[in-house]
């Protein structure tokens, strides 16, 4: 893949005319002579323009780009999201800008300014925070975006997500399954609309049993720092009144708990205590217990993402579905289920 | 409601659009009385902020571009957030770009950088990019290697001595009874791979019962070192090293990914030693904890922000090169 560094002035220069005519070429042709489009096109053709975001660089005189703005890069999951965008963007001709937010909401806001200001020709929005609004007064200015990670609520707004209420129901239906009746939810903020969802999910599996609990420890932070700090606090407990089963809402904070309960606390996964993760990174795999986790689509979800973005760049009124949901399935490995001798 | 455009503004200066994309972009072109009559229409139409025109106040941009080799590899997004924090500190915000070991979009990246007119670049280079990097500082956006030294000095660097990490890599090993060392890793053209091998080279050399070799990688991703992994398990047992040095943490997950996992009577470190380069967090938490090469991730972020923005205060000072010791970490990989 190569971009193309002819632009709107090398279209102009070749074909003997201002840049304001090749604009028009591209933008309201009927106001072009014939004989001038006959030049702007063979001037197009010579340099070998014909890339899909040829359109584009003629319109703005620059480079096709969106930007990609998420809560927190570090996460593999992001990465494994990323991956798909930046393909599927490059078929296109376009590049990814990628900010990452930090969890600020005021990191946020200057992205979103940023990149506007910037004139991206669309955004794609991870947030833990409720930004529909503020991306409606972003999409009326005149860029798109596409809400990632959660379903919009606005039919106009496109979204890509994952059921997270099935996804946190299967998590908590697989360890009442293995037979274990006091589940530890670990995660929050429950401000925040996917931990709450999975949360939901959970809670609806523990209510089909009435032998079941379902205790909340909320976190301020989904990082593998506080999975350790959890797994400290829940080892203080007697025994009797720990969980036996946790069910962590990301797998970085799983990999924490995992690490810190077996080595530092000494609690045998999953006999002690079963956990579950939720995302499905590539470290679960290869953790020190391998991490049954609640899979998303990755590289499709970025890819689903784009072409949402590319729909409503394209301006055409579809009938396909602005909100893609994906279902998440369940993955099963030994930290849930012993399978082998350690 | 549309936002103006640069029609609109074309039009209520009494310009052609060629004109105002020249104020933008080619000042020099364009008389001051024309420059003044474009600049009031932009206040007057009051439309969102551009950076374009903002800047022809302003003179730069608040954003400093980063291009960093694998966005995947939690090693430069650590980077990332270290220099995310302190160009907070000083009113800035940092745009990434991932190159994704791609000479043709690292190239583009820069491009894109230079059209936003950033308050200046930080990249971890793939390709050779010294000329483009010259281009941009004369016009006046300046640049800092990460990751990797500047060869001739021209260019402030942070990077870490990544041929003392070989050696302290596979001195390590040695030091363990091990005497088939493998190093996985490439490609070769990536300076750091280059350099972590030479100083492996180092090592084994002042030891003549050593030998390495070289499985070479197509890039440095988990998938490579698991592809690298089964090539060796396929090997007689005999054939096969004694000590794996991975030339990151994401190829030495794939390698122990492979070896652990593929029904495979070998044991790590029992029957293979391994030892990667980074230290990420999840090295701690691997299935056999990871003996790793710690390097200062956030720190390097940090510092090359620190660089730039002497660089960018005064184009005349000298650039800096920074250069980080590594530090060793052992853990069961290789017999904790």
């Amino acid at each position: 893949m190569s971009v193309s560094r002819v632009g709107i002035r090398e279209v102009a220069t070749l074909a003997e005319v201002s840049l304001g005519t090749v604009s028009h070429y591209i933008n309201h042709p009927d106001r072009v002579s014939p004989e001038k489009q006959e030049r702007i096109q063979r001037a197009i053709d010579q340099l070998g323009f014909v890339r899909n975001n040829a359109a584009w660089q003629l319109r703005l005189g620059r480079s096709a780009t969106m930007a990609y703005i998420a809560p927190d890069v570090s996460n593999p999951f992001f990465a494994t999201i990323a991956e798909g965008v930046e393909q599927r963007a490059a078929a296109e001709g376009f590049s990814v800008f990628i900010a990452n937010s930090g969890r600020s909401r005021a990191r946020e806001d200057a992205y979103l300014e940023q990149f506007e200001a910037q004139r991206v020709q669309g955004l794609l929005v991870a947030s833990h925070d409720p930004i529909e609004e503020r991306l409606l007064q972003v999409r009326q200015r005149g860029t798109p975006s596409v809400l990632v990670g959660q379903r919009a609520v606005s039919p106009l707004q496109p979204s890509v997500s994952i059921d997270d209420v099935t996804g946190g129901y299967l998590a908590a239906r697989h360890l009442m399954d293995c037979g274990r009746t006091r589940i530890g939810f670990v995660g929050g903020p429950l401000g925040i609309r996917q931990v709450a969802d999975r949360l939901e999910g959970a809670s609806k599996a523990v209510a089909e049993d009435p032998a079941v609990t379902l205790e909340v420890i909320t976190v301020a932070d989904r990082t593998i720092a506080e999975g350790r700090t959890v797994a400290a606090a829940i080892a203080q407990r007697p025994p009797a009144s720990r969980p036996d089963a946790l069910f962590a809402v990301n797998d970085l904070l799983a990999l924490g708990l995992l690490q810190a309960l077996v080595v530092d606390h000494g609690v045998t996964v999953p006999e002690q205590m079963a956990l579950v993760g939720y995302d499905d990174i590539e470290f679960g795999e290869s953790s020190i217990i391998p991490l049954t986790s609640i899979r998303a689509p990755h590289e499709e979800f970025g890819i689903a993402a784009v072409e949402l973005l590319l729909a409503e760049l394209s301006g055409e009124r579809t009938d396909a579905p602005r909100h893609v949901v994906f279902p998440p399935s369940l993955v099963v490995r030994e930290s849930t289920v012993r399978t082998r001798q350690a | 409601m549309a936002p103006a455009s640069l029609r609109d503004v074309a039009l209520r200066a009494g310009v052609s659009v060629g004109t105002v994309s020249n104020v933008f972009n080619h000042p020099e072109k364009v008389s001051a009385a024309v420059i003044a009559r474009v600049q009031a229409a932009i206040d007057e139409l009051g439309f969102i902020r551009n950076d374009a025109a903002r800047q022809l106040r302003a003179g730069r941009s608040k954003t400093i571009g980063l291009v960093v080799l694998d966005v995947r590899n939690p090693f430069f997004t650590d980077v990332a957030r270290g220099a995310e924090d302190k160009a907070a500190d000083a009113g800035l915000t940092v745009i990434l770009g991932n190159s994704d070991e791609n000479t043709d979009r690292e190239s583009a990246y820069l491009d894109l950088f230079e059209e936003q007119r950033v308050h200046g670049v930080l990249i971890s280079p793939y390709g050779d990019i010294t000329g483009r990097l010259d281009r941009l500082r004369q016009r006046g956006i300046p640049a800092v290697l990460v990751d990797r030294s500047s060869g001739d000095l021209s260019f402030s660097s942070v990077s870490v001595d990544d041929h003392a990490g070989g050696r302290l890599a596979v001195e390590h090993l040695i030091n363990r009874g091990r005497r088939r060392i493998a190093f996985v890793g490439g490609p070769m053209q990536l300076s750091q791979v280059a350099d972590r091998l030479d100083g492996a080279r180092v090592a084994v050399a002042a030891h003549p019962l050593v030998s390495l070799e070289t499985i070479e990688t197509d890039a440095l991703s988990v998938l490579a070192g698991r592809a690298a992994g089964v090539g060796i398990l396929a090997r007689a047992v005999e054939h096969r090293p004694d000590a794996v040095f991975a030339a990151n943490d994401l190829v030495a997950m794939g390698v122990l990914q492979a070896l652990l996992m593929q029904g495979s009577a070998v044991g790590v470190p029992e029957q293979i030693a391994l030892i990667g380069y980074d230290d990420i967090d999840f090295a701690s938490a691997a299935v056999v904890p990871l003996s790793s090469i710690r390097q200062p991730s956030a720190l390097i972020g940090q510092t090359a922000v620190e660089l730039l923005l002497a660089q960018a205060a005064d184009a005349e000072v000298a650039p800096r090169q920074v250069v980080f010791e590594p530090q060793l970490v052992v853990r069961e990989s290789t017999g904790g």
